[in-house]
């Protein structure tokens, strides 16, 4: 600022208002849109790990999140991890199916990859328990960052 | 079905490999998560995998006196 420029003084504020005519109004059929994607892409995301993120034009997040997930559920089937059924007695075999069934497609692919069953009498069963579950895990953060993604773009 | 068990029974991971496998896969969907670009994502990929292996060898040293 050079000496003979006037320095701005709260007056001076106040003598030029906004203009708030050239803001353009929210437009409420976008939003209602975008307000219907969120829970739809959410939904996409828990069926096919990645689909969420692809909805909402997130390729690389959708392609790492599919690979990750997809990589943990299809190497636990192949070391003949534990897949948890529906129908549990006990608490911890209902939060090992919710972990299970989390990773959409995945949980239902099991019983092909599966044929021959768990075998948690080996190590490598028991391990391959534990990354079908992660596979679940990590689908639910996949699903909230959807979700958080979604409503960025809302507002 | 028989194809199912026999890529079943070939299918062999050691302890170590199975762990290595995990970080990899972990880290790449944390690094989704969390960073926005692509040398973002490698670069977190790489620290997240590097400290899975470090933290799990240490702890791994630290129970050796209990397995003997």
């Amino acid at each position: 600022m050079t000496v003979n420029e006037a320095p701005v003084t709260g007056a001076s504020v106040h003598e030029a208002p906004l203009d708030h005519s050239s803001i353009p109004p929210p437009a409420p059929a976008i939003n209602r849109t975008r307000s219907v994607l969120a829970p739809l892409a959410a939904i996409a995301g828990w069926l096919v790990p990645g689909l969420g993120h692809l909805l909402l034009g997130r390729w690389g997040r959708a392609l790492g999140f599919f690979v990750s997930v997809g990589g943990l559920a299809i190497t636990g089937y192949l070391m003949r991890g534990n897949v948890f059924p529906p129908h549990s007695s006990d608490p911890f075999g209902t939060l090992g199916f919710l972990a299970d069934a989390a990773s959409g497609v995945f949980y239902y692919f099991a019983r092909i990859a599966e044929a021959a069953g768990p075998d948690v009498s080996r190590a490598a069963g028991d391990y391959g328990t534990r990354f079908i579950a992660a596979a679940g895990v990590v689908n639910v953060l996949a699903l909230f960052d959807v979700l958080g993604i979604a409503a960025r773009r809302r507002d | 079905m028989l194809a199912s068990v026999l890529i079943l029974d070939s299918f062999k991971l050691s302890h170590f490999g199975a762990m290595l496998l995990f970080a990899l896969l972990v880290s790449v969907a944390l690094a989704c998560l969390t960073q926005r670009t692509a040398s973002g994502w490698i670069k977190y990929t790489l620290l997240s995998l590097t400290l899975f292996v470090a933290i799990s060898v240490g702890v791994a040293w630290m129970m050796y006196p209990i397995s003997r």
